[in-house]
């Protein structure tokens, strides 16, 4: 028996289509599909490459084939829900995931469901998805979203157990202790944001914005020469991050430093050549309106 | 590249306090034995890939509900009899998971490193039966006296930590300690973080095919680097084709490299392939499995809690790892949010980023494909904001290399995004500056796998669709990547200079074999530099220092009359006088006592008379007088660089001659000639070569014709070339009065052999002190703590001494033990000197080449490489057999060494299994002294 599977093995590996170029991918597996309209695998397959090319219409055509052909295929499932949504089809999506739930659910079919439900504006059901997937697997990105949730819903102090659940089960992620110290200062718990902080900056070469915002917090406790060092930290290490690298970036970084030490005039300056070389920089907009009002 | 380790106060004192110290140690907890009750997809991204695998069918999945280490099989197993349709579902699930633990169990991997570190490193290894994880290391091969331990298992993950930067150590996986290592289990800790330690990078992706192509592809880097062999390992994804299940990642990946996993550790990112049947976000599956990454950021960079993405620094550079495939991509996602702050955490002088799906590309994948597109639109824009300045990636197989660019998000078109037009090439429009204004984007598809595509990609400068690797040298403020082929010719170069002011080494750069005592020209680039320069070069990988140039003109060349002493570990570095920290200094390269030179390479300027006059015999002897010009001369073919006179009718001869300068004692020579249509040639008058011709007489024509450029190639009379000057005179013949074409090339390469000392000799140009150090002799001094140029020779703590084998030194040696020993506390110092009494004295070269050597080889292990090396650079010959080509050699390989290790080196009878130069020093030389 094993000789024959390990065949078997050897064989898929042998037929398994390479990696290759989309469209002469989309083209083989419809070669294949003409020549085998009941292959199962390659209709799936040419849903996938379609949808990976940015032709969910196509993918829907195929994939709604497929499940008249073979009903309840859990991947076929997922990824015709993933379309539908791609397409706007929220409703037609959530459809086929509470079905796929109800079979006996998944954190691929709890998460995605999640995610449609906070689109419909369904915050609760959305947040008993993530709960359900969770519990089925200790993902970060589950751990983000639903605190991201909490948070819109002012749940805070959940939201900080989910988190801090999150921090434990992965090695002290900066995005959970970025979201408790953010979840913490809303709560008026300053000194545990700073705890939080503190975790970030020790385990950063350079920390300016972290600073920054640490020394924000100092100074809403009154202690304001803590804060001033902070700020001043925070600067200097901003201004060796532009020697090593001179980015847009740091740039920013030192003019957040310096809008905090009150000099807006060099802030603005190094803001709108920041500007110059990174558009993108949606931060350094914000942050220059800041530097010009004097705040 | 690889510095010498320094032995400090604090390694000396942790050697005395380390026996059997339990080391920290950590295990990790494999994803196989983690309570995760599904790694089913959690969205559709994830049953994308799902998809791929050939799952079909209806019914009911049986959908990797098996712990992780089964899954890959599990589900093509389902995947496969259900489409087969020939057995039951419960059958289905019986029979794949006897399979799926027959795999696992049959998985074997031996010792492999991950997460360097200044002062840590894991070691991992994976056994078929339960045992205990436990390993010895040290900074003494002989005497392994540390020990670390994990939990006990099949899967071994033991972290050694409390290590020295930059270090050497060598390891052992054994459950006692002391134990004596061999010289393959080795690993070098990462400089400190932040440092301008030169190192070198080897970048792969899409290889895991396990075909020939990717065994050339590591063949022709590891022959490319020699013993500068990459301190670091980037694969680009793709590792284990077609599915990354355990046997895959087995045959494709560990068996291949095993070699370099053993010394370097490898930083991969997540291909499609092994996306399979890996689930990034429980993070299980083989993938998973077969790496420990960091997630908490204890190799630099951020805690991205999460093995999928993640960050690490190695000297200067900051290298930052994405998951293109199976992370969510999105701008507000984890990893990009994660991403922002690590690049906000970072100091770094350099920041390289890569993941598997590249943002620009034309070969086998385009980037309007969904996971290209997004990395581009949404990544791509955070990383250039923070400067990014390399951008690696595979997926796409091909070699592609981008000019400087910038802002390229949702158009990739050319025009507003190419910041630096020129080729970014030293020896062409010069390098890129990296200013933070631009990055350099480069596709590494080209790893093994079959390769395609249009390969016009309007944003790259070059691409190439041809199998090969990429090698990195990052030297300080420099950065140059070559694309080395398959058949290990580098068709690619670009380097990025990090600083206005700085200095970058042209030539050496790294990995160069010279022959000791020969001329070298030293080429340098340098920007904002005061003018003045000085010039200095090592023996033993920049430990200590010589000087050449006290104060010369910075006008990027110096020659070198390299001294008459072997080594693998030397290296230049020029430095502005005027500001030590700008500096430039190479990667190590080798003086060797043997080498093959090409004395002329193709191109070169000959002297040619073609006035269509009888130059008798003198002509053959003789030098000057006539005019010069470079190769091809000739005319006709318009493809001439230097047009000789064309008569009509036509002369019969043309001659052409040129001096030859051999530094030794030639042992082999090979000619290339490029002719039309006869040819004769002449080494210091006598005849070595013909082609076409019949008699040497003037008029004579050619006695055939040989069509347009023929080509000749042949080994030569070596014995007819003397020490000094030669003339290489060619005669070359029309084959009528009437043919429109003559040409001539000519490439000669020879085997050139010279008599090294054993000491560097005096460089013979004012030297200073440094460290300690007499620069001048390049010797240690007394007290110093660092190891003499050629470290396998000495050692014993008899440094001071001329040379830790010579005779003087085992009598000082063997004196200084008896009188210890008459001290209990001095007992070890006691038997660590006596130790010295067991090195041989060194034979003479004559008797060390009467020493018969057989070694058994493979063409691609870099153990063999080391050994060829280390025979050749002192002119010992051996015979050498490739036991994977040659039979025979493999059955008597087997006989004397049944675990099949190479080398296996046979010294007249003293068998050698591993590299070890000490031993084979001591074994040569302890048959050599049979000899007269």
């Amino acid at each position: 028996v094993r000789i024959v599977l390990a065949l078997w093995l050897c064989a898929l590996s042998a037929t398994a289509l390479a990696d290759e170029p989309s469209e002469e991918r989309i083209e083989e597996l419809r070669a294949i599909l003409d020549r085998s309209p009941g292959d199962a695998d390659a209709r799936l397959r040419l849903a996938l490459a379609l949808e990976l090319s940015a032709r969910p219409v196509e993918a829907l055509s195929e994939l709604d084939v497929f499940a008249a052909l073979h009903p309840g295929d859990r991947a076929a499932d997922l990824l015709r829900a993933q379309v539908l949504a791609d397409l706007g089809r929220d409703g037609d999506a959530v459809v086929i995931l509470d079905d796929r739930i109800a079979r006996g659910g998944d954190i691929g079919a709890y998460w995605l469901r999640a995610r449609l439900r906070e689109r419909a504006g369904d915050g609760q059901g959305a947040l008993e998805d993530y709960d359900a997937a969770i519990g089925l697997g200790d993902a970060l990105e589950l751990y983000v979203a639903r605190g991201a949730l909490l948070e819109r819903a002012a749940r805070l102090d959940e939201a900080v157990l989910g988190y801090e659940a999150g921090l434990i089960a992965h090695s002290g992620a900066v995005v959970l202790r970025e979201a408790l110290a953010r979840v913490e200062r809303r709560r008026g718990r300053r000194e545990a944001a700073i705890t939080h902080l503190d975790a970030i900056i020790g385990a950063a070469r350079v920390a300016p914005r972290w600073r920054i915002e640490r020394a924000s917090l100092l100074a809403e406790l009154g202690r304001h020469e803590e804060a001033q060092v902070e700020r001043r930290t925070a600067l200097a290490e901003a201004e060796r991050m532009l020697v090593n690298r001179a980015s847009p970036a740091a740039l920013v970084e030192r003019a957040r430093a310096r809008i905090a030490l009150g000099q807006h005039r060099e802030a603005i300056a190094d803001l709108e050549l920041a500007l110059r070389r990174a558009p993108q920089l949606t931060e350094a907009r914000a942050l220059l309106a800041t530097a010009r009002s004097g705040r | 590249m690889r510095s010498s380790p320094r032995a400090t106060a604090q390694d000396t004192n942790r050697a005395s306090e380390t026996a059997e110290r339990e080391s920290t140690s950590t295990s990790r907890s494999r994803s196989f034995s983690r309570s995760t009750p599904s790694v089913g997809p959690r969205d559709a991204e994830r049953d994308r890939t799902i998809g791929q695998t050939g799952r079909r069918g209806d019914g009911e999945a049986v959908r990797c509900s098996a712990p992780p280490a089964l899954s890959v099989p599990l589900c093509l197993c389902v995947s496969l009899l259900r489409e087969t349709a020939l057995a039951s579902g419960a059958v289905v699930a019986t029979i794949v998971t006897l399979i799926a633990l027959d795999a696992h169990a049959q998985s074997v991997r031996d010792p492999y490193l991950q997460m360097g570190t200044p002062d840590g490193m894991s070691i991992v290894w994976r056994t078929a039966a339960s045992g205990p994880s436990s390993v010895c290391w040290g900074e003494d091969r002989a005497s392994l006296t540390n020990r670390a331990t994990g939990p006990d298992g099949i899967d071994h993950v033991v972290r050694v930590t409390g290590l020295s930067p930059s270090t050497t150590y060598y390891y052992a996986v054994s459950p006692t300690c002391p134990v004596a290592g061999d010289a393959d289990h080795t690993f070098r800790t990462s400089p400190p973080t932040g440092s301008r330690t030169p190192f070198r990078l080897w970048v792969v992706g899409d290889s895991g095919t396990g075909g020939t192509r990717q065994r050339a592809v590591f063949s022709a880097m590891l022959e490319d680097v020699g013993a500068d062999t990459p301190d670091v390992f980037l694969h680009m994804g793709d590792i284990a084709y077609d599915s990354g299940t355990t046997t895959e990642f087995d045959a494709n990946f560990f068996d291949i490299y095993e070699s370099l996993l053993m010394n370097t550790p490898c930083w991969p990112t997540l291909g499609n392939h092994e996306g399979r049947n890996a689930d990034s976000l429980t993070q299980t599956g083989p993938y998973y499995e077969a790496y420990v990454l960091p997630p908490d950021g204890a190799a630099g960079g951020m805690p991205s809690g999460t093995e999928a993405y993640y960050s690490f620094d190695y000297a200067n550079v900051h290298f930052i790892v994405l998951d293109s495939h199976d992370s969510p991509r999105t701008a507000g996602g984890p990893m990009l949010t994660w991403l922002r702050a690590d690049l906000a955490a970072t100091d770094q002088e350099w920041v390289v980023a890569y993941w598997h799906h590249p943002p620009y590309t034309d070969g086998t994948h385009t980037d309007v494909e969904t996971q290209l597109r997004e990395m581009r639109e949404n990544v791509n824009p955070i990383l250039e904001a923070a400067g990014v300045d390399v951008v690696l990636a595979g997926h796409s197989h091909i070699y592609e290399r981008s000019y400087l660019l910038h802002g390229a998000y949702t158009s990739t078109v050319a025009a507003g995004h190419i910041v630096d037009m020129g080729d970014g090439r030293t020896s062409g429009d010069g390098p890129y500056r990296a200013t933070g204004d631009g990055a350099l984007y480069v596709v590494a598809g080209h790893g093994g796998a079959s390769v395609g595509g249009d390969a016009s990609h309007p944003l790259m400068y070059v691409s190439e669709v041809a199998q090969g690797s990429c090698i990195v040298d990052v030297t300080g403020p420099a950065m140059t990547l070559h694309n080395l082929r398959w058949d290990g010719v580098e068709t690619d170069d670009v380097t990025l200079v990090r600083d206005s002011t700085s200095i970058v080494l042209l030539s050496p750069a790294g990995g160069e074999t010279y022959l000791a005592g020969s001329e070298v020209d030293i080429v340098w680039a340098s920007s904002g530099a005061s003018g003045r320069v000085r010039v200095d070069f090592s023996v033993d990988d920049g430990a200590t220092w010589n000087v050449l140039a006290t104060d010369t003109a910075d006008d990027g060349h110096h020659a070198w009359r390299t001294p008459r002493f072997a080594t693998a570990r030397a290296r230049v570095r020029v430095t502005d006088i005027a500001d030590e920290a700008i500096t430039g200094q190479s990667l190590a390269f080798t003086l060797a006592a043997e080498t093959v030179i090409t004395a002329i390479p193709s191109g070169s300027v000959w002297a040619y008379h073609d006035q269509g006059v009888d130059q008798g015999d003198a002509w053959r002897t003789s030098l000057g007088g006539w005019a010069s010009g470079p190769a091809e001369l000739g005319y006709g073919d318009a493809d001439e660089e230097t047009v000789l006179t064309d008569f009509d009718p036509n002369a019969p001869t043309y001659y052409f001659r040129r001096e030859v300068v051999v530094d030794g004692e030639v042992t082999s020579a090979r000619a290339r000639v490029l002719f039309d249509d006869g040819f004769v040639m002449f080494v210091n008058g006598t005849e070595v070569s013909r082609q076409n011709v019949g008699g040497l007489a003037f008029d004579a024509f050619a006695s055939g014709s040989s069509g347009d450029n023929a080509r000749y190639e042949a080994d030569i009379d070596a014995s007819v070339f003397r020490e000094g000057s030669n003339v290489v005179a060619v005669m070359v013949k029309q084959d009528s009065g009437v043919s429109s074409d003559l040409s001539f090339d000519l490439t000669l390469e020879l085997g050139v052999r010279v008599e090294v000392e054993e000491t560097l000799p005096d460089a013979g140009v004012p030297g200073d002190r440094d460290g300690g150090r007499d620069v001048d002799s390049g010797m240690v001094a007394p007290g110093s703590d660092a190891g003499p140029p050629d470290v396998e020779d000495g050692g014993c703590g008899c440094r001071a001494a001329p040379r830790g084998g010579s005779p003087f030194a085992i009598v000082l040696c063997a004196a200084l033990a008896l009188v210890y020993r008459r001290r209990a506390w001095l007992l070890p110092l006691a038997l660590l000197l006596s130790a010295c009494s067991a090195a041989v004295p060194p034979a003479s070269a004559s008797q060390r080449a009467q020493v018969r050597i057989t070694m058994y080889t493979t063409s691609w292990c870099p153990a063999c490489a080391s050994a060829r090396s280390w025979l050749h650079s002192r002119g010992i010959p051996f015979d050498d057999y490739d036991v994977e080509v040659e039979p025979e050699a493999a059955a008597r390989h087997r006989h004397l060494n049944s675990s099949r290790s190479v080398p296996t080196i046979d010294v007249e009878g003293t068998v050698i299994r591993g590299w070890s130069a000490e031993d084979l020093r001591n074994a040569v030389d302890r048959a050599a002294h049979r000899y007269r």
